[in-house]
């Protein structure tokens, strides 16, 4: 996958996030975990993973969710399920 | 035993300065990494209350030294007595037992069926659906204190089949699932559970108390 369709992930995803934690100023990195967002604790997690699930037509496992600490996880579990 | 300090955590305890003097150097740094000061207080009250009630019912004001298990569970260790703390933007909680224990507290949320349909199991889900309107969100979110307390009760997080789990919810009533013992509650601003091995009493205590042990204890040293 090209490094513009990775942008775009990542574009759609900071999308996905300002609108999970309703704030259009939230700018997300690979970096950014649980810690960077005052909101992020575990049920908003899963509400994260059912938005991105729709975002763009994915399923993650409940594990695959879980497990994806930062948003470099959550974009590589992205990429991974668009190829596969 | 287990503890609820009902609180804005956004407005109380200053300086902090004078709380840090009683929380080990490895949970400061813990409280550190959060970006924002809100989060970093309630993770400074979570192990304040700890502290608290480490002195009521164990009678020691220094606490045992703090470790974690490769899931990220923390305990004591060199010692038989377990807890576990979580917190939310009006709430701290703590149980501390002399067997397993989990604990967790969460701000009351509106029910999403896709969230909920991703971790509840069929019984759960069909049970708040006969429940009244105005009881589902209440519902939904001591389900999910129950599921997170027992998955940190199990010491595994959220890594078990939790959908396949069903827990039953009797607000405020002790409630047997399999050998461990749940209990939820909630009030307008939030819910939580436990699970522990056995029925214990819940104790609410305010901040003013909180603070008075901590002043007091700043006066003794």
């Amino acid at each position: 996958m090209g490094a513009q369709k990775m942008n775009e992930i990542q574009e759609k995803l900071q999308d996905v996030f300002r609108d999970v934690f309703d704030d259009e100023e939230l700018t997300i990195h690979d970096a950014t975990t649980s810690n960077d967002i005052e909101d992020w604790d575990s049920l908003a997690h899963i509400q994260l993973i059912t938005a991105i699930e729709k975002e763009f037509g994915i399923k993650f496992t409940l594990k695959e969710a879980v497990s994806a600490k930062n948003v470099g996880e959550f974009t590589e579990r992205i990429q991974s399920k668009l190829i596969g | 035993m287990i503890y609820i300090l009902e609180c804005d955590s956004s407005n109380i305890y200053k300086p902090e300065s004078l709380l840090d003097a009683f929380i080990d150097d490895a949970r400061l740094k813990k409280v550190a990494a959060y970006r924002f000061s809100a989060d970093r207080m309630r993770a400074r009250l979570a192990v304040l209350l700890l502290r608290f009630a480490y002195f009521r019912e164990y009678g020691s004001d220094i606490l045992p030294e703090m470790t974690f298990t490769e899931a990220g569970k923390p305990y004591f260790k060199d010692s038989n007595v377990r807890f576990n703390f979580s917190h939310t933007e009006k709430g701290v909680i703590c149980s501390l037992s002399d067997a397993e224990t989990g604990a967790d507290i969460e701000s009351m949320t509106t029910m999403d069926q896709s969230v909920a349909e991703m971790v509840l199991s069929k019984m759960e889900l069909e049970q708040i659906q006969c429940a009244p309107e105005a009881k589902k969100n209440e519902l939904f979110t001591m389900l999910w204190t129950a599921k997170e307390a027992y998955g940190k009760y199990l010491g595994c997080g959220l890594l078990y089949d939790m959908k396949n789990e069903t827990f039953e919810i009797l607000p405020r009533k002790w409630i047997a699932h399999g050998n461990v013992y749940l209990y939820s509650d909630y009030n307008e601003t939030y819910a939580f559970s436990v699970a522990c091995s056995a029925a214990t009493d819940i104790i609410v205590i305010k901040p003013d108390e909180l603070v008075a042990f901590f002043l007091m204890q700043n006066e003794m040293e």
